[in-house]
């Protein structure tokens, strides 16, 4: 290795640990260093760029990996969404007191009532939930326009800027920029021998969430071109897998998943292709509200929303561009839309011919035994 | 077929044990009602038998509108709800080898078996299948999933948080989408006939009334209402039967008479608790409080709770609503639905009016909705009304995950520590019971 090539490592090193437990506040702290205030957001609806445009730093929580939640237990019993569990106990425990507020959408039952918690505990002094829409409609974008015309107003009155539609427009250039250059990432996962693991790209997807995105695109841009060369110890790895999940924000998952002997080729996942995968297009003329409602409710949806079609065709559309040889569905145990989901997910992949094993999983990483032995199975039944 | 002959013969059954050996511990009015669900059923049959279409729905979409359009809708949960024990069992199983989630509320992976049932033939099978999604996940996607499963039309509303003009504008508007969408993809259906929707709302507001009157009669004490009495869902299925109203005004009628008798049903009335969420379906679960002297006048969902809009208050939003705007309110008003302080709202106010000493609060496994809301709402009440809350996990229909010991053992020891706590020399102590 070269000494440029080093140095790029090392580089592209740092960024995939931008997410780490240990490393996650620090561009969170240093924006609040300079005066500025940030804003926590738990779902892939929630769009960055009115927070930025608020001139606050949109930060997306990801909860404690310990494995017990004892502080969160005082309001939610062990039996609920295990993310919502470790984000409260995360909460609770004052590691998100850098937090000027936090901002929710009606996800699912068990999120809404997560902001029932935060709200109701008043550890951070700015909480709301914006309702969204499950349908895919004009009707709909019109709503969820609405709710967020509402959130905006409420962010100015927290941060004292005003989110004008000048400065929408550059936070969408900025965001839109950030979703073009991850595009590229995930583009040159399509090789046979990518230059990142399923499990790195993951780390790459979740470092977006915790800088300011200015800085993401900056050091992701500097080393797309190392990226394109990047040697790594992957071979051509079969089999390539699609994993689908929900606030699956810990790579190590992925990782225990490509150590079982596969290549997690593409995601179906919040935190990652979901996250970028679709450009807010702005019309001229138009309001950039809008274009934020209508891009947020029409990128690649979860199980929530109403139209599964859309889901399911999409991973479809992705199991053929990444040429993966089966799908994991992969939700945590409460996750019940994306389990609701699933007979419907299964018979229509295996309509087309597409293996799906639905494995479910902690938070935080847990049962790593029980998980290789299944995994393995599933990957054994592909070859 | 089968299954609706056997619900047939299940009323048939309790309407004449009720002629021949009635229970002195058992409302009169329950005649009535069996006899409603007795017919109900028997309408199915015939209607099914006559090759009138049907269509599925969940929560509480707007059936009177399919109903006015020539559908005959079938709310799976509600049928679910009244399936016989043997049924329960073989639904439950169906959802779960159809590969539906086994640690979901009960309720709603019986509504997943109810519909696949209906793919066998046990139902009628639907040509068009609508929810709305307002406080319960697993019981939407039910519906979607139905649909899907038959290939025909379907249709999920979606609501808002609020209850205000805009919400129900959004709401009405989505009615008029879902009304255009069977006109023209559900074969045999027609074109809406509001005179009928009107027709059916009458029925409504009529139940309604007498049922507020219940409510008032309700809060007497010694309480005249049992807590399976408080828990009885209306039964809106049954939209197009003025006996409904009958079977009202008889209940009403009889908890008057035992109220000026000072008849309750706790011997002599030491406390009261509200019931929240729900409680299973197969045993008396209240039996352990009132067998204590703590009567149970109120359940959250049951009736006359405002979680329903009460058609034609005009004071709500200023004058009177067409009949499609009334729909559309009824689907917003949810308290479930968005945040903590809907629901709380409806709990505080209910505490006070009821004089209510006590929560218990029924933890369904997987109801995600109420689950994991208890702990934030036991905290309020304690701050708010200065009353404790229960905690205690159960099922609605699957009685062989229940566990009557344990349900027993936490709700008496709750009693005896409530009614410990109520004693004037222990001057109302504070804290809920471990
Ligand atoms: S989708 Fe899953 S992880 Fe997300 S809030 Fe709901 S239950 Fe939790
Ligand atoms: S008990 Fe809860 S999960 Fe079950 S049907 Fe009712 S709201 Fe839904």
């Amino acid at each position: 290795m070269s000494s440029r090539e080093q140095h790029a490592e090392e580089r592209l090193k740092r960024l995939l640990d931008a997410a780490s437990e240990q490393n996650r506040n620090r561009w969170a702290l240093q924006w609040k260093e300079r005066g500025k205030k940030v804003v926590g957001v738990f779902d892939q609806y929630v769009p960055r760029e009115i927070i930025c445009a608020a001139g606050m730093l949109p930060w997306r929580v990801i909860g404690t990996q310990q494995a017990s939640t004892p502080l969160a237990e005082r309001y939610r019993p062990l039996n609920t969404c295990l993310y919502c569990n470790h984000v409260l106990e995360s909460l609770l425990a004052g590691q998100l007191d850098f937090l000027e507020g936090a901002v929710f959408t009606d996800w699912d039952d068990d999120q809404r009532r997560l902001y029932d918690a935060f709200a109701y505990c008043g550890r951070l002094p700015f909480n709301r939930m914006v309702h969204l829409p499950h349908q895919d409609s004009e009707l709909a974008y019109q709503h969820y326009m609405k709710g967020l015309a509402g959130l905006a107003r409420e962010l100015e009155q927290l941060s004292g800027v005003s989110v004008t539609d000048d400065a929408l427009r550059k936070a969408i250039e900025v965001c839109n920029k950030t979703r073009r250059l991850l595009k590229r990432v995930y583009a040159l996962r399509k090789k046979k021998v990518p230059p990142l693991s399923g499990a790195e790209v993951l780390a790459l997807t979740t470092a977006a969430f915790v800088m300011p995105n200015h800085e993401f695109n900056q050091e992701l841009e500097a080393l797309l071109p190392y990226l394109k060369t990047r040697r790594t110890s992957l071979k051509p790895v079969k089999p390539r897998l699609l994993v689908a999940s929900d606030r699956l924000d810990n790579p190590t998952y992925l990782q225990l998943i490509e150590d079982v002997g596969c290549l997690v080729a593409m995601d179906d996942i919040d935190t990652g292709s979901r996250y970028f995968w679709q450009m807010v297009e702005t019309e001229s003329g138009s309001s950039p509200l809008y274009a934020l409602s209508k891009s947020y409710i029409t990128q690649p949806a979860c199980p929530r929303m109403f139209f599964w079609e859309r889901q399911v065709e999409q991973v479809i559309a992705w199991v053929k561009e990444y040429r993966c040889d089966g799908v994991l569905n992969f939700p945590q145990m409460y996750s019940f839309n994306r389990l609701f989901a699933a007979p419907y997910f299964k018979e229509r992949l295996t309509e087309v011919g597409i293996p799906v094993a639905t494995l479910l999983r902690e938070y935080h990483l847990s049962g790593e035994g029980q998980l290789r032995t299944r995994i393995g199975a599933f990957l054994e039944m592909l070859q | 077929m089968d299954l609706l002959e056997k619900e047939i013969a299940k009323y048939e059954r309790r309407v004449k044990k009720i002629e021949d050996n009635p229970d002195p511990k058992m409302m009169k009015s329950n005649k009535l009602l069996y006899e409603l669900q007795r017919d109900y059923y028997k309408q199915l049959l015939n209607e099914w038998q006559e090759g009138r279409p049907f269509a599925y729905f969940e929560d509480v979409a707007p059936y009177r509108v399919l109903l006015a359009m020539g559908l005959r809708p079938i709310w799976l949960e509600i049928l679910g709800d009244y399936l016989p024990r043997q049924e329960v069992k073989e639904y439950l199983e169906l959802a779960r080898a159809a590969g539906f989630p086994d640690n979901a509320c009960d309720r709603v992976q019986l509504s997943a078996g109810v519909f696949l049932a209906g793919a066998r033939g046990d139902i009628p099978a639907p040509r068009f299948s609508v929810t709305l999604q307002g406080d319960c996940d697993g019981i939407t996607q039910v519906a979607l999933w139905a649909g899907r499963r038959f290939k025909i039309p379907f249709m999920g509303l979606d609501v808002p948080f609020g209850d205000d003009w805009e919400s129900l504008k959004y709401m009405e508007a989505q009615i008029r989408d879902m009304i255009q969408l069977v006109e023209e993809k559900v074969p045999g259906a027609h074109k809406l006939d509001e005179e009928k929707l009107v027709e059916y709302q009458e029925i409504e507001k009529q139940r309604q009334h007498v049922e507020a009157e219940i409510l008032e009669i309700a809060k007497a004490k010694p309480c005249p209402l049992a807590g399976r009495d408080a828990l009885r869902i209306p039964p809106w299925h049954i939209c197009d039967d003025p006996r409904v109203v009958d079977y009202y005004r008889e209940m009403r009628d009889e908890l008057k008479a035992k109220t000026s008798k000072k008849e309750g049903i706790a011997i002599e009335e030491k406390a009261r608790v509200m019931w929240l969420v729900s409680a299973p379906f197969f045993t008396d679960g209240f039996r352990f409080l009132e067998e204590r002297g703590i009567a149970v006048p109120l359940y959250e969902v049951g009736p006359g709770v405002p979680m329903v809009r009460q058609i034609g208050d005009d004071r709500q939003y200023g004058r009177h609503l067409t009949p499609l705007e009334e729909e559309a309110a009824r689907c917003v008003t949810p308290r479930w639905n968005g945040p903590l302080e809907r629901r709380w709202g409806d709990i505080y106010a209910r505490c006070k009016q009821y004089g209510i000493d006590g929560l218990v609060h029924f933890q369904q496994p997987g109801c995600q909705t109420c689950i994991a809301h208890a702990r934030v709402i036991a905290d309020k009440a304690e701050r708010e009304l200065g009353i404790p809350s229960l905690e205690v996990e159960g099922y609605c229909q699957d009685a062989e995950r229940h566990n009557e010991v344990e349900f027993a053992n936490k709700v008496s020891s709750f009693a005896d520590w409530l009614l410990e706590r109520k004693k004037p020399d222990r001057g109302g102590g504070s804290g809920s019971p471990k």
